[in-house]
């Protein structure tokens, strides 16, 4: 079967946008792999209590998602400041850090996973804008994509700018290269690492708050996206900035394919079978050093 | 993280508590004869999840590769054993250690691609291909019966999966002794240590990685084997389930990475936790290994065991007597 141009171009901007919101997801986990080398395993779970945030606002005070992503932001920020100061700090400096950090956020993760279930059950949720699609030349794109894979595109292309051309981002790209040598200019490494969490998992609250207007809102999607999410950032490269790029933008591409060809069922091997194959030829992914 | 496990120079109190467990596994025979119920299917459980524990330590704690999948073989285990007996008609006992077999070469064929990948690559990618295990077991219904699972002809009864089992863990636990005590033990430790170095010394550690894996697969997939023909059904969620490689990391790091004692500890404690809590609220249950998980990686990172000893030789100190030889 062959596909039409238009079909083609509507899988082409539907990949686009997805990805833009994984990117987004991906750039929250980098940030923090970046500065602190840890991987923070309970990212799909910070993406998950960031759309129960903005659900809840929505459904009880009608609050929109767009404009709740701020307060997911923010109460994201604060327990990633908790994750930095009790789960990550006294680990600092110990020969197995990476493997305990890995676990200690699996744990984290699957606390906060189960608490939600716990407190709001397995039930589907998720927060339905009702506004009709929106028709541009011959296709049509449904609107939250439309507006979160912009908001996505937008909130990354800022961090990026973050990152290369304000001190703060040069401060921590110093910290990433070498805690030592950045002590040694004057920069606080905790600080500026507690910065960063604190960033990645505002981000990864503002991803949530998208991602409520598009997929269902489950505890499930708190170890789902996890996965994804670390999936993302290891097959573009740990700690690179084009890597959460390139490895966003597969996943989004993976997954707006692989429903089409593969159908829904095979559909999860598409983007697990890449991870494999990119492993198995570059074991640290496209854009990772090491 | 101060030495993990390995405690050398210990080998004293290494055999007299080794010989502790074979003294009190041999005790484990006895109650099947006198009771036939609830607690044998509880102590039978327990011995699973032991078992498993155990699996994960030989890979994970020796070596240091954290192994996220490690259900995936559990799943083949379970998968072998179903498709041998429901559609080849095997002896369950066989298609178990059939399983195992599958296991082991599974572990090989994956361990030439995953264990080349390193650290929190690998971690993440053995989880990965315990789900693609999972969606292929959900998909190809020719095979697996797909989401509806296989149904096993019911022959089997407690008694046996209760011995069946046991020996599986007396099994695996000696071979992790053994293991632990040999040339290979020291290779892997060295291997977790700085695999540049180990390698750097002459230790081939592909061979003892794969090899080390593969062991540790065998012993998963034959419990997963006689875990099928004791539920006598088996599906996609249940055999290739996450929960199992969370028991077997929260059990084995709970007692001690890389001890032969931990995962056995860590595993009667867990399980038994699980059997109180699971059936009243399961998400509690979860959210405690959560929890567990980070208090003690942020609180006794060596274990439980090491932590005994150190209470032990204390009370030494401040004139408590205990009996030598416990």
């Amino acid at each position: 079967m062959i596909p039409s141009a238009d079909t083609i171009l509507q899988l082409i901007v539907q990949a686009l946008l997805l990805g833009s919101i994984y990117v987004l997801m991906a750039v929250g986990l980098n940030v923090i792999y970046g500065v602190v080398k840890a991987i923070n395993w309970a990212h799909g779970a910070f993406v998950m209590l960031g759309a129960y945030a903005a659900y809840w606002l929505y459904e009880l005070y009608g609050i929109s998602p767009y404009a709740s992503a701020v307060f997911s932001a923010i109460a994201l920020a604060a327990i990633g400041a908790f994750t930095h100061e009790l789960l990550m700090k006294p680990f600092f400096g110990m020969r197995y850090f990476r493997a305990i950090t890995l676990v200690v956020t699996y744990g984290l993760a699957i606390l906060l996973i189960n608490i939600t279930r716990y407190m709001w059950t397995d039930v589907l949720r998720g927060v339905n804008l009702g506004v009709p699609p929106a028709t541009i030349g011959a296709i049509s794109i449904s609107r939250p994509f439309l507006y979160g894979g912009l908001v996505a595109i937008a909130l990354s292309i800022l961090f990026y700018l973050m990152l290369k051309r304000t001190q703060i981002g040069r401060a921590a790209r110093a910290v990433s290269e070498s805690r030592k040598h950045a002590m040694l200019v004057g920069i606080n490494p905790n600080v500026m690492s507690r910065f960063m969490v604190i960033s990645g998992a505002a981000m990864a609250g503002v991803t949530g708050s998208l991602i409520s207007t598009i997929f269902a809102v489950t505890p499930e999607m708190g170890s789902v996206l996890g996965i994804k999410a670390i999936t993302i950032v290891i097959l573009g490269g740990l700690g690179s900035y084009a890597g959460a790029l390139i490895g966003g933008l597969m996943i989004g591409f993976a997954e707006a394919s692989g429903t089409y060809f593969l159908g829904a069922r095979y559909q999860p091997l598409l983007y697990f079978l890449t991870l494999l194959i990119v492993l198995s030829i570059k074991p640290t992914g496209i854009a990772g050093e090491e | 993280m101060p030495k993990l496990g390995l405690a050398v120079g210990r080998e004293g109190a290494m055999k007299r508590s080794l010989m502790l467990i074979a003294l009190a596994l041999t005790l484990f025979l006895i109650p099947p004869i006198v009771e036939k119920g609830y607690y044998i299917n509880l102590l039978a459980i327990i011995f699973m999840y032991t078992a498993l524990a155990q699996s994960w330590n030989i890979i994970s704690g020796y070596s240091g590769y954290w192994s996220f999948g490690h259900y995936m073989f559990f799943g083949i285990g379970a998968y072998a054993v179903g498709i041998l007996v429901t559609k080849l008609s095997f002896d369950a006992y066989l298609a178990s250690v059939l399983g195992g077999l599958a296991s082991f070469l599974a572990a090989v064929f994956l361990g030439l691609i995953l264990l080349r990948i390193k650290g929190p690559y690998f971690a993440i990618s053995s989880l990965v291909m315990a789900e693609i295990l999972k969606v292929i077991a959900i998909n190809e219904e020719w095979l697996t019966g797909g989401g509806n699972g296989l149904i096993l002809p019911p022959r089997y009864a407690l008694r046996e999966f209760y011995y069946a089992i046991l020996l599986t863990l007396l099994a695996v636990t000696a071979i992790a002794y053994a293991i632990k005590r040999s040339s290979m033990g020291y290779a892997l430790f060295a291997i977790r240590d700085d695999e540049t170095a180990a390698e750097t010394y002459g230790i081939n550690s592909t061979k003892y990685k794969i090899l080390a894996f593969a062991i540790s697969a065998f012993f998963a997939g034959v419990a997963g084997g006689c875990f099928a023909w004791f539920v006598t059904y088996i599906d996609p969620y249940s055999a290739f389930d996450s929960t199992l490689a969370l028991m077997m990391i929260v059990s084995a790091v709970f007692g001690g990475i890389g001890t032969v004692m931990g995962p056995i500890i860590g595993g009667f404690v867990f399980t038994l936790l699980m059997e109180v809590l699971w059936v009243s609220f399961p998400y509690v249950y979860l959210i405690i290994l959560g929890a567990s998980l980070i208090l003690v990686m942020r609180f006794i990172p060596d274990g439980i065991v090491e932590r005994l000893v150190q209470i032990v030789q204390l009370m030494g100190k401040v004139g408590i007597k205990i009996p030598a030889r416990i």
